[in-house]
This record gives C-alpha cells, structure tokens and sequence, in this order.
C-alpha cells in the first residue's frame, strides 16, 4: 500500500500539472518494463492507469482470462497461482462429472435388468397363454404390469440423473467463466502490487520466463487430469481417493511401539507416578472433607462472607444466588466435589508457578528454556494431555487433577515473570540505596508491584483449571462436568444447560471473588 | 509521644497495654516475643472483636479441626459402623450355619460347605469387631491429638496476636476506614459466626447419623426436573420457532465446508500436497514449506490423511467465518465507545467459560455433526480476533491518522490505507490465537458428532489406547502450527515489506 502511495509520489512531484504524464513515463517506464520482461506497453499504459486513479479502475488482462493459473504462473505469482487453479478446477470437477460421470449408470444397470425380468415374464406369460392356464395368466399378467410400472420410474430415474448431468455442466460452465473473468478483471491489480513490492525488494521473481511456463503447464496438466480422474472416474484407483499407505505399515508398530514405552514408563517410574497421585490424593481429600462433608449452611456462610469481605457486596449477593441456585437444583455436592478439584489444580499451579515465574524473571537463561515449554503447553489442546496422563496415573480424580495442572501452570508463570520483569529499574534502585537485601527487594518492591498481574495470573489459572476440571471429567473425575457430558451424550437439553449454568456460576463466583480482590489490593 | 494517642485510638480498650507492646515491636527489626494472654484465651472472639477478620477466618477453621478430633475421641461413636458391620456378618452367618443344620440333618453334602462359609463370616465378624475395638482403643490419642492441637493453636495465637494486631495498626494508620478498637457489632458477628459453626460441624463429624438435612441440602428433584423439562421445552419451542433461521446458518455453514472439503478431502491428495507447500513456500518462505510437508507425510504415512484433511477443512471453516465476522466487529468496537461497552462484558463472559458448556445450547438449536461442532468452534474462537482487532486499531497513534486527514484523506482511506496496516500486528496476533483456539475446540466438538481428528482423540480416550491416542494428538499439533507457521509467515514478510 505505502508503496502504491510512494510511486504515485514519485511521479507527479516532478510533474507540472499539464504534462503530467510524460514524466511519470519517463520515470517509471523503464523499470515496468524491466518488471515484465515481454509485453511491457500493455503493461506500462495499465500500471500506470492504476496508480494515478485514487479509487478502483478497472483494468482486464485478456491474456490472464485466458491462460489463467499459466499466466499467473508464467508472471512467476506462484501464491496466486495455486489459488487460480484451485477455484478453476473447482468449476471444472462438475463440467467433468457431467459429460464423463456417467451419472446415470448405476440407473441405467437397473433398467437394464428390469428389461430382461420382462423378457423372461412375457415368454412365460405366452407359455401359459398356449397351455390354456387362465388362472397363471392373469397373475402373470398382474405380475407383468407392476413390472412395467418398476421399468417407468427407474427410466425416470435415468432420465432425471441425465438431467443433473446437464445442470452439472451448465453450473460448471457459467462457475468457469466467472473464475476467468475475475481472472482478468483482478490479474493487472495484482500484477500492479507485485510490482510495486518488486522495487522495494529485487529478489523477488519477475519477468516471464518460459520455463515457468513450462513448470505451470506441466502443474496444470497433472493437477487437473488426477482430479478429473478422481472425479470422473466411476472407481478411481485408491492410490489417488486416500494415500497409498495402510494403516498396519506405520501407524499401527508406531502405536504399539509408544504403548510399550509407556508401559515401560510406567513400570519403572511407578512408584513415582504412585507418589504424585498420593500426594494429590491426600490435600484433595482434606479439600472435600472442607467442601463436601462440612455441613452446607456452613459452608454457604463461608463463602458468602469470604465474598463480601474480598470483592463487596455486589459480588456477594451474586454469590449467594449462584449458591442457592446450586443448592435448590440438586448440585451442591457436585458443584463443591469440582471446587475441592478446581482447588488442589490451582493450589499446586500457584504453588509452584510463582515461584518458577519469580526464578524465570531472574534468570534470562532459565527463560529461555522455559518459555518454549510454555508454549507448546499452551497450543496443545487440553485432550491431548489426558493420553498421557491415564498412561501414568490411571482414570479417576488424582490424573484428573494432573490433567488440570498441566493445562492450567503456564498462565501464572507467564504473568509472574512479566509483572516482575516490568518493575521499575529505578524503584529497585532506589531500594537498593537504602540498603535493602536481594530477598527484602523481591519481598517488599517487586512482589508488591507485581501484584496486578499476578492476580491476573491467579484468576486465569483458576479458570483454565476449572475448564480443564470439566474436561478431565472424561476420565473419570466426576463434578459438574460429568453431568454435562452425560447430558451431551443423551442430548438431554434441559439437564445440559442446568449443569452448563452451573458450571457457569462456579467460574463467574471465583473470578469475580479474585478479581474484587486484586482490585481492592490496588 | 506522637504514636501513643494514635494507639489508644486504635486499639480502644486496654489502650495502654497495646502502646507498650506496638512500640516494642516497633522498635527491634526482627521478631519480638510478645504473648497476648486476651488473645490467647478468647481466640477468635479476640480477632473477630479486634476486626481482624482474616485472622479470624484461619483461627476459627483451624480450631474447628481440632475440636472435631476432641469431639470425635469424646462422644463420637468411634466403632459405630464396624459393629454394625459385625453384626450384620453375624446374623448373616447364624442363618447359614442354620440352613447348614438343616441340610445336614438331612444329609445333604452341601451342608459341609455351607457351614464352612458361616465359619468363615463368623471370623470376618470377629475381625470387625477387632478393628471396632482398635478404633474405640484410639479415641484417648483422638483426645490427646484435640487437646495438643486445641492449645497449641491457642498458644500459636496468643504470640501472633500483637504482631498481627501491630500490622493492622499499620495499615489503620494510611487508611482510616480499616475498623479499629473493639466494637461490639465485630463481637456480636464473631460469636454468631461462631455459634453457626461451630455446633453444626461437631455435630456432622460426630454424630453416628447425623441428621440428612445436614448433610445434604434438604431440597428433592421437584425443582431440577420442573426447570430442566420447563427449559427443553423452550428449547424446543425455540427451535420450532426459529427453524429457518437455524437452518439458513446452518445451510451456509455447510456451504462453506463443502466447498473446503471438496479442495482439500475430495481433491487427490498429490495435488492438495503440491498446493500446501507451493502456498506455504510463497506465503511463507520454504522453510515453513518443508515443515508443512514433513507434517503433511505424517498425515500421510500414519493414515491420518483424511482426517487431518477434514479437520483442516473444518477449523478453516470456523476460522474464515471468525475473521469475516469478527475483525469488522473489532473495527466497530474501536469506533464506538458504546458497542464497546456493550460487547465487552459479552466477549469477557465468552472466554470465561468453558467451551465444553457451549455444547449443549447448540445441541439444542442444531442438532449433532459438523455443522454445530463448527458453530460451538466458532463461538470459541471469536473472542481473540475481536479484542485485538479493537485494541490494534485503537492502539493507532492521533498523529498519524490526524497527518492522514492532513492529506484529505476519507474516512475509508484512513482506515484500510492508514488503521489496519498500522494495526496488522495485533491483528495477526488476534487470527493466530483465534486459528489456534478453533483447534482445540475442534477435539472437543468431536464429541458432538464434528469428525476429523478430534475424534480419533475422543475414541482414544475411550479405549485408553495411549499410543493411537498421542498419534493422533500430535496430528492435531502439526495441523496447528502448520497454520500458525504459515499465518505468522506471511504476518513477518509484511512486517519486512512495510
């Protein structure tokens, strides 16, 4: 774009305003030309048409409707090149279907056959005629009618796929002459931007160059002649419908080979995986015994004056709704199993990720090697985990709450180091100064300081764990996320949506009680 | 001098003795033993009359666990379910060793073993009873453990208070409305709280049976039933209702996926493989290229061809209709104050949730299969793409957009030929996150019918077949960061041509 903006620049600060033109040619002529290589007064006269209107022009390339993805090809465009062929073979697929489909063929056996079936009844039918046998004429003759009925529809049939094969061709011819005519109606406009992109960078391909003519001809030929073959064909070879490998050759050794390692894993390291699952074990259990077992009203004050105190009274109010509305429809037990869940997969991210993010923010090298981990944590869906996790830890709660550590530990060590990392240098300073130690910094400045975003890394953690909750219901960690799969797996609406807002309300509660919070904090 | 009054203000009653032990505080720089016996015997009576509330909260849970220790030694019916337990093994036993009798008697073989079996649960009943015992045995160590556990938290509080209280006192000093002294409102709430806790958590872990209003909420199915038949029936009111409309998205949705499905499923897969490096090299550059074909013959060679093709076709879908939809919805935040603040709330809600909920409202509307698991993608999706179209756009320096209108340039120039340029990183970074959420949503909208890969997941999740499962996973990585590669390709070659 800047480029459009600066040729246009170029050619009219020299110019007075009668004679434009003659300078801008002068100016520019000689490099369109260089651009194009053959053809260059078609193209001079365009391009330059182009870059003096502000608005739209339209310009259309003959040659580009004709040739289309050849002259794309030929300009050295290749990008647009694979995008050309692509809408052309996507008109030329149904123009094929229609004149070598053979669309009515599987019809056409059919009557076919019929035919025969009447041949054989009719030659029965006279057989009896001659023997006298009026009873077995007249349910032969019965039998014939219905017959010739069957004969009519399947030829209608035929008929009718015929007919599809001429609108086929027909929708296929206009969607091809609309392709090339945008062909040639956006061809010089594409051309004009390459151009201005090839004066700011001359490694770029330019020119025409019969070997790419070559190149796009041979693309053309082979790309359209296997899918007009696919297409077409009444059994195309299995070679080009899926690829030419059986799912026993590689992925089935490849699977069984990455069961064994895990097996392998899980023998070695059991005791490990054993270890971990105890330990989460144990703090979920005092979780539920505080959520699950403790009487309601007093688990419902709790939270209710937890709210007031950390986020106000507005949040509070909301709370005690959301909390009713848990009680009345029957999900208290479930809405507390999954926050005693929730609660040990945020308690150990938060437990370790701070500290982790507080290392990361001091040491670049740690960084470095963390933050790719982090990443493909991050862009890996949270399904995915849970393979690994029933390898090691089996199904139930404990590899539920692995699951959700996993998906829910990058937010906060993100945010940890980018809220220390962006402490001010000369605060530090300044406390250095006055003789604070390493540990009273990071204690009394940067935490502080820091605090806004790693709040908002607590708040995303917990909700990333609560997401991971629900799915890690999968594998067996029951909670409100169970109920909403049953109901996805009956297609039961009104369940889905009662769990669905339950789930809803637990996740609003906790963000908005963390989030009044660290508003509060600052 | 000049602390002292404020300390007597602050602390109210006993205002002396809070002056002697704060300055003492004050004045060494590490901990100082200082024993509130007020503190020490009230416990959180003390925090809650002090306004101490987060001292208050941990003290009084704290101390709940060790009363119901002390509780459970002294009352509680330790042995209860294991005797209940052996009886039943015994009464289950007599009536065998009495048809044992009986068989016997009248010489059937089966006697023997049947007596046998009685033996048998007459020795498990003994067990039982042994464990009852074993567990009645250790209620003094309960006590004991209540007791230490009680006092010790006493003792615990007693040596915090001061400082705590000293802390308070600080932060009371920079802002005034934190409570101060002892009111009798913080007491009179403190001991209530107290009161509703403490004897209904004895109570529960106590009690042989406890009563089951206790221990669940006392409210039937009648409500859940009556809303959940109340709310299919709107839906399926609404879906009456709306039908046309849900048909005609669902109908362009299909369009828009059979058109892509036809390119990359129904296409011979040479010449899908040609186009995806040809594309990726000139969008990219030719490593990107490389990296998509390596992914590509892993499709291939693993047998995840056509499945990977359509979760191509499907994530594409949801993604095109994302961006087409979205970014001119960003476009439309950044301008109007008032669409903003109205749409913030919405996008903030959408990204809360857990896309799994968004599932069943689709269901409902439209059905199960690709179609819905497109739409629940796309509601995924959405979000990223139109923040940081807003934000990138408002992000758009005065200066320059104001140096446009300079050169008279019209609202529209200003914005393709000045706004989105300007804002094409943030742009960018709003359709990668968005391409890569669609991803993950995909795995989950398998679950609703949506193929492709995501559901090679889901039945590998179901039959723990680890190794097909991660095979399958790592599909799902490839397709991901060969669009992410891809977009950010060509995001970095417009960075360098700009």
């Amino acid at each position: 774009m800047s480029d459009t903006g600066a040729t246009a620049a170029v050619e009219e600060t020299p110019a007075s305003p009668d004679t434009t033109d003659a300078p801008a040619k002068l100016d520019l002529s000689d490099s369109i030309s260089e651009f194009v290589g053959n053809n260059p007064d078609y193209y001079n006269r365009e391009f330059k048409r182009l870059q003096v209107a502000s608005g739209f022009t339209f310009s259309f390339n003959v040659a580009a409707a004709l040739a289309g993805p050849l002259w794309a090809g030929a300009r050295s465009m290749w990008g647009i090149f694979c995008i050309l062929a692509m809408f052309e073979l996507l008109a030329l697929v149904p123009i094929g279907q229609g004149l070598w489909g053979d669309l009515g063929a599987a019809e056409q056996n059919r009557v076919e056959k019929l035919y025969k079936s009447v041949e054989r009844m009719q030659g029965k039918l006279e057989k009896a005629q001659a023997d006298g046998n009026t009873e077995k004429v007249e349910s032969l003759t019965r039998n014939l009618e219905n017959l010739n009925g069957s004969v009519d529809k399947a030829e209608a049939k035929v008929v009718a796929a015929k007919a599809e094969a001429t609108f086929l061709i027909a929708a296929g011819i206009i969607g091809f002459l609309v392709v090339k005519l945008l062909e040639g109606a956006i061809a010089n406009m594409l051309y004009e931007k390459r151009y201005a992109r090839w004066r700011v960078d001359r490694s770029l391909g330019h020119g025409f160059s019969w070997i790419a003519v070559a190149a796009s001809v041979v693309f053309v030929t082979a790309s359209y002649g296997v899918t007009m073959y696919r297409f077409t064909a009444p059994e195309p070879s299995a070679m080009v419908v899926d690829f030419p490998v059986d799912q026993k050759e590689y992925h089935d050794p490849t699977a069984k080979w990455i069961d064994d390692r895990f097996e392998e894993a899980s023998a070695n390291f059991g005791q490990l995986f054993k270890g971990v699952s105890k330990g989460i074990r144990i703090v979920l259990e005092w979780l539920e015994v505080m959520f699950v077992v403790t009487p309601w009203p007093v688990v419902m004050t709790i939270i209710f004056i937890t709210a007031w105190r950390l986020a106000g009274p507005t949040v509070a109010i909301f709370t005690l709704a959301a909390l009713v509305y848990l009680a009345i429809l029957g999900y208290w037990e479930r809405s507390m199993a999954t926050v005693a869940l929730l609660g040990t997969a945020a308690a150990f991210c938060v437990l370790t990720g701070i500290p982790l993010g507080v290392w990361c923010a001091k040491s670049d090298k740690l960084y470095a090697v963390v933050r790719p981990v982090l990443d493909f944590m991050q862009s890996m869906p949270a399904f995915v985990y849970l393979i690994p996790v029933i390898a090691f830890f089996g199904v139930g709660k404990p590899p539920g709450i692995v699951a959700s550590i996993v998906f829910g530990f990058p937010p906060i060590v993100r945010l940890t180091n980018l809220g220390l990392r962006s402490v001010s240098h000369d605060v530090k300073e300044a406390a250095m100064a006055f003789g604070a130690t390493k540990w009273q910094i990071l204690k009394d400045v940067e935490t502080p300081l820091a605090m806004p975003s790693i709040m908002a890394g607590v708040n995303q953690t917990i909700l990333f764990c609560l997401s991971a909750v629900v799915i890690a219901s999968l594998i067996g960690a029951e909670g409100l996320g169970f109920d909403v799969l049953v109901a996805l797996q009956y297609a039961a609406k009104g369940q889905g949506v009662l769990a669905g807002l339950a789930i809803l309300f637990c996740a609003m509660v906790i963000d908005r009680i963390v989030q009044g919070f660290y508003r509060r904090q600052r | 001098m000049d602390l002292t009054e404020e300390i007597q203000t602050f602390a109210g009653q006993s205002g002396n003795y809070y002056v002697r032990e704060f300055s003492r505080i004050q004045q060494t720089g590490h901990r100082v033993w200082s024993f509130n016996w007020g503190a020490a015997l009230a416990g959180p009576f003390w925090a809650a009359g002090r306004g101490i509330w987060s001292f208050f909260w941990v003290l009084a849970i704290a101390e709940l666990v060790a009363l119901v220790q002390l509780g459970r030694g002294l009352w509680g019916d330790l042995g209860a379910f294991k005797i209940a337990e052996a009886d039943a093994l015994r009464a289950k036993a007599e009536e065998l060793q009495a048809n044992a009798d009986e068989a016997l008697a009248a010489g059937d073989t089966s006697g023997q073993s049947l007596a046998d079996s009685a033996q048998n649960l007459l020795a498990a009943a003994d067990a039982a009873m042994v464990d009852a015992e074993k567990l009645v045995a250790g209620a003094p160590t309960l006590i004991v453990l209540g007791f230490l556990l009680f006092f010790g938290l006493r003792a615990a509080v007693g040596y915090m208070a001061n400082q705590t209280y000293e802390q308070q006192f600080t932060r009371w000093r920079l802002d005034k409305a934190i409570p101060a002294g002892v009111t009798l409102a913080n007491t009179a709430f403190g001991t209530l709280l107290v009161l509703i806790m403490y004897p209904l958590t004895l109570y529960r872990f106590t009690a042989t049976r406890p009563d089951e209003r206790i221990t669940a909420v006392p409210i039937g199915s009648e409500y859940y039933t009556a809303t959940a038949s109340w709310i299919e029936d709107w839906f399926d009111r609404t879906a009456e209702a709306g039908k046309g409309v849900f048909d005609g998205v669902t109908a362009f949705v299909q369009m828009c996926l059979d058109a892509l499905e036809l390119i990359l499923v129904g296409t011979p897969w040479p010449v899908v493989m040609t186009f995806m490096f040809v594309v990726a090299w000139r969008v990219a550059n030719v490593r990107v290229a490389i990296f998509t074909t390596a992914c590509l013959l892993y499709f291939g060679f693993l047998g995840f061809w056509q499945t990977a093709m359509i979760t191509f076709a499907l994530v594409g879908t949801a993604a095109l209709i994302c961006c087409v939809i979205g970014i001119p919805c960003g476009i439309w935040f950044a301008k109007s104050e008032k669409a903003y603040t109205a749409g913030r709330p919405v996008l903030d809600l959408m990204q809360t949730l857990p896309p799994f909920v968004y599932l069943i409202p689709i269901i409902a509307f439209f059905g199960t299969g690709k179609v819905p698991g497109i739409l629940a993608t796309i509601i995924v999706g959405m979000p990223p793409v139109v923040r940081l179209t807003a934000l990138g756009i408002m992000g758009v320096d005065k200066h320059v957009i104001e140096a446009a209108h300079a050169f008279g340039a019209s609202k529209r120039q200003i914005l393709t030929g000045v706004e989105i340029p300007l804002a094409a990183p943030s742009i960018m970074t709003g359709v990668n996150q968005t391409i890569l959420l669609c991803l993950a949503m995909v795995v989950i909208a398998a679950l609703i019918g949506a193929k492709g890969l995501g559901q090679d997941v889901v039945v590998a999740l179901q039959y723990i077949a680890k190794g097909e499962g991660l095979l399958a996973g790592l599909a799902i990585l490839f397709c991901a960061m060969v669009l992410d590669r891809i977009a950010q390709g060509r995001f970095k070659r417009q960075e360098v041509g700009s």
